[in-house]
């Protein structure tokens, strides 16, 4: 649970982590306010989804320091278990805890999966399994959520479409969120801040504000023009 | 259909050879008399099938037990894993032909000698089939499992054991073949029944045609074994054959 008055939800501070000799974070500092949501972006293999880890600690830094509330991760890929049917892999963190499950039932209502609580895997679209596995990302309860290119395996449209629910979503519950993804134009619609990363070993090149209201959309102006910046800096 | 063609025209070659060919039938029995000594000797097949199918069956389901914990053992533990391998292959290597005469010996001509040779030809594949699936679940599994703050025993009981269930059933599958032979083999070292001991006992009588009929029986229980595990691992794992992508 959150501490009363923190002022950061996650924090980095210079940190570095290497795997045997390949340095893939260099000096990292990030800090995100409870419910900030914070867009990664950068070049593929530069090390986003080690950061992700760090925040989650599933893995330690070699020097600096990880400050985090306790953080949820969701894959890049939905794996849910092909042994449950949805409602039961929505639930899985409420199982996993011994809480009562009948939240997950209200959940898949909010995603659009009313009637398909008892669907095996294999029968859902693209698009279901992923709402299923936001909704079990969200019913794990973690103040911080960490997505690691939640949108990537997605057609535009629906992703488009889960955009705007991710928002609703946020919009009714705040929570920190932190995503990595290499949509720019996803990035300046979804968060706060966007933070930009070099080619590995990551580091920050730039951080840059989105103090756009919500919805936006990726026709607005200001967005565009956002995205331009982004690109220019990753460049 | 195609498939059904093709037996009956190579047990009609068989049965036409046989008849018409020149061949004694103690040598080589038609079909038809084969068929004729599974009538005639119903009761004393029935015997030894009965024996050698618990043989089969509860030696097959060891090997299923002891194959998938010894994988759960081997996949928990990296130093076991690496103590455990050559151990494994090396139990493979054991001439059954040289220790079944010796569990008789010690056990006597029961049903656990047999029981023995069966489970240790067996579980080998299924070792090997349980890790490997194992192994392989997304390493990005866990750590979804962990963030959600899942317990070690959570982590086994909802990711592992689900994944282990069809490839061990798959494993056995894969023994059943060689399983028949195990217990055939362990019959012939020391018993006073079974398909085996049918087997040796009435080749020197010159029943060829029961003999025969015995193997016939051996491959129906056989394909029972086969198409009963075929049968358990659709209904307890149906997703092993649904899925398009993996855990």
């Amino acid at each position: 649970m959150r501490a009363e008055g923190a002022v950061t939800s996650v924090q980095l501070e210079r940190v570095r982590r290497s795997y045997g000799d390949l340095l893939v974070v260099d000096d990292v500092s990030i800090e995100v306010a409870p419910g900030e949501v914070i867009a990664i972006v950068g070049p593929s293999g530069c090390g986003k989804s080690t950061l992700l880890d760090l925040i989650c600690k599933l893995q330690a830094p070699d020097s600096g320091s990880v400050t985090a509330e306790r953080a949820v991760l969701m894959p890049q890929r939905d794996l849910l278990l092909p042994w449950m049917n949805a409602l039961q892999n929505a639930a899985l963190p409420l199982k996993l805890r011994g809480e009562d499950e009948s939240s997950a039932h209200a959940m898949m209502g909010e995603l659009g999966l009313d009637g398909f609580e008892h669907a095996h895997v294999w029968e859902l679209s693209g698009g279901m399994r992923q709402r299923v596995a936001f909704a079990r990302t969200l019913l794990s309860g973690a103040p911080v959520l960490c997505l690691d290119e939640p949108f990537g395996a997605l057609d535009a449209i629906t992703r488009a479409g889960l955009h705007e629910w991710l928002a609703g979503a946020l919009a009714s519950t705040p929570r920190t969120v932190v995503f990595v993804t290499h949509d720019v134009e996803e990035a300046v619609l979804l968060a706060d801040h966007v933070v930009v990363l070099s080619p590995r070993p990551a580091r920050v090149i730039e951080t840059i504000a989105v103090p756009l209201a919500r919805p936006r959309r990726g026709t607005d102006a200001d967005v565009v023009a956002l995205r331009a910046r982004v690109l220019a800096a990753m460049a | 259909m195609a498939a059904l063609a093709i037996i009956c025209a190579l047990v009609g070659g068989w049965e036409a050879y046989a008849q018409w060919g020149g061949v004694d039938d103690f040598i080589l029995p038609a079909p038809s008399e084969i068929a004729a000594a599974l009538f005639d000797d119903r009761s004393l097949l029935l015997r030894d099938t009965l024996v050698t199918a618990q043989e089969i069956v509860f030696g097959l389901v060891i090997a299923l037990i002891l194959g998938a914990l010894l994988a759960l053992v081997m996949h928990l533990s990296k130093a076991l894993r690496g103590a455990a391998w050559p151990l494994l292959v090396a139990s493979q290597a054991i001439p059954v032909a040289v220790i079944a005469p010796l569990l008789v010996t010690w056990w006597g001509f029961g049903i656990a000698p047999k029981l023995f040779v069966v489970a240790i030809v067996c579980y080998f594949p299924v070792v090997v089939t349980t890790l490997g699936a194992l192994r392989s679940i997304d390493p990005d599994l866990h750590k979804l499992l962990r963030t959600l703050g899942a317990t070690r025993w959570q982590r086994m009981r909802y990711a592992e054991i689900p994944a282990a269930l069809p490839a061990a059933l798959a494993g056995a599958k894969i023994a059943v073949a060689i399983g028949s032979i195990a217990a055939v083999f362990a019959e012939y070292t020391g018993s006073s029944e079974g398909l085996g001991h049918q087997l040796l006992r009435s080749l020197p009588q010159l029943e060829t045609a029961r003999a025969w009929a015995a193997v016939v029986i051996l491959a129906a229980l056989s394909l029972i074994c086969f198409y009963a595990l075929q049968f358990a691992e659709r209904h307890l794992a149906p997703w092993a054959h649904r899925r398009k992508d993996h855990v």
